[in-house]
């Protein structure tokens, strides 16, 4: 019982702290990790690898695997509700404050500033994920595809996602 | 608001329970998908509602995906909503990580989801310059909102600025140029 409430409220703070996302959270999932001793740091290196080669953001999958190493299913199920839980609670607050004054002018304001620099976030993103996705020119090649096909044709981005996983494993099998 | 749209919930955890097993790439990859799916084919959300819930998240702690899981279920249904499409999005990768936990010492070769992944990687790629484009397309149509872009991006991927900061310096000039503009009633919208 009281590990199951250190879990919960060690990744209570892992996902009220995890600002930027993805890689800016490695950190702060380490160091509580570590601290308990919950994992080694060889184990932790395997999450993370885990993490990138199965879909879902890593501090939700760092806290179902720890959860799970530690106590079974119901810790699996205390640390990730509690990775998750200061994300609803902030989500629903601020888009109560948000957009019940989305006509006042300081709003309006805001968004001016913020939408532009929304794009340079993702593209941003896109330069950091780079090295590691295109390194032949044939993959090169699949991402200006997929970007023409998206912005042309009614094609499904899943089925560009499945495709590009198939056309991996031809490439490995042959 | 009166009665609870069960379709409308429902539909939202569907949509979400699948895209949970496709959120590779730290989210960003979500956007043609959401776009498509509850934008173009079902209505349930404008195309800058769409946006401006992206830009609420990225100030916001936590993932990505489930963020915008929770922003996208919460314009479309309140509460319950949000509540729904975050449970959605979170099941896949609880299920595939026990199955992984579970079995964890039998899984040391890889390489057939390294393969699978180097397909999908590019993929990635692609979706994410499409959603740059489609967003970029819709909100830079000013000198302003290109100065805003390109020096965020400057700063965030030269500079390693914080994103969190650098989205708050961003309203802070979008603060000061909508109010040296216009006032309170004036419904023009000068930075576009």
């Amino acid at each position: 019982m009281i590990l199951h409430i250190k879990l919960f409220w060690s990744f209570f703070k892992i996902g009220l702290f995890a600002f930027g996302g993805g890689y800016a959270m490695i950190p702060l999932i380490k160091d509580e990790v570590l601290k308990h001793g919950w994992l080694t740091v060889k184990e932790f290196a395997n999450v993370v690898a885990i993490s990138q080669m199965t879909p879902g953001p890593i501090a939700v999958n760092s806290a179902t695997f720890v959860g799970y190493r530690i106590a079974s299913l119901s810790g699996a199920t205390v640390a990730t509700v509690g990775v998750v839980l200061p994300s609803f609670l902030l989500t629903l607050l601020v888009a109560k404050l948000v957009f019940a004054n989305q006509d006042k002018w300081f709003v309006k304001g805001v968004f001016a500033g913020v939408r532009p620099a929304v794009v340079a976030l993702i593209t941003s993103a896109l330069v950091l994920l780079l090295p590691t996705s295109v390194n032949s020119l044939v993959q090169g090649l699949i991402a200006i595809t997929v970007l023409v096909l998206i912005l042309k044709t009614r094609v499904s981005p899943l089925v560009l996602i499945f495709l590009g996983g198939a056309y991996g494993l031809l490439v490995a099998l042959f | 608001m009166g009665l609870i749209d069960y379709s409308k919930l429902l539909g939202l955890f569907f949509s979400f329970l699948r895209l949970g097993f496709f959120t590779f790439g730290g989210g960003f990859a979500m956007i043609p998908i959401i776009e498509r799916e509850l934008v173009r084919r079902k209505g349930w959300l404008t195309e800058d509602e769409l946006i401006d819930s992206l830009s609420v998240i990225q100030a916001l702690p936590g993932a990505v995906a489930v963020n915008t899981a929770l922003m996208v279920g919460y314009q479309v249904a309140g509460g319950l909503g949000a509540a729904l499409a975050a449970v959605g999005v979170i099941i896949p990768s609880f299920l595939v990580i026990l199955g992984i936990a579970g079995v964890y010492h039998q899984v040391q070769d890889s390489a057939l989801a390294n393969a699978f992944l180097d397909g999908v990687r590019p993929v990635v790629i692609g979706l994410i310059g499409a959603a740059a484009v489609k967003i970029g397309r819709r909100v830079l149509h000013s000198w302003g909102s290109w100065v805003i872009s390109l020096v965020t991006f400057v700063l965030v991927t030269g500079f390693g600025l914080s994103p969190v900061l650098a989205l708050i310096i961003a309203a802070a000039v979008g603060l000061i140029l909508q109010s040296a503009t216009s006032n309170e009633d004036d419904t023009d919208d000068p930075a576009y």
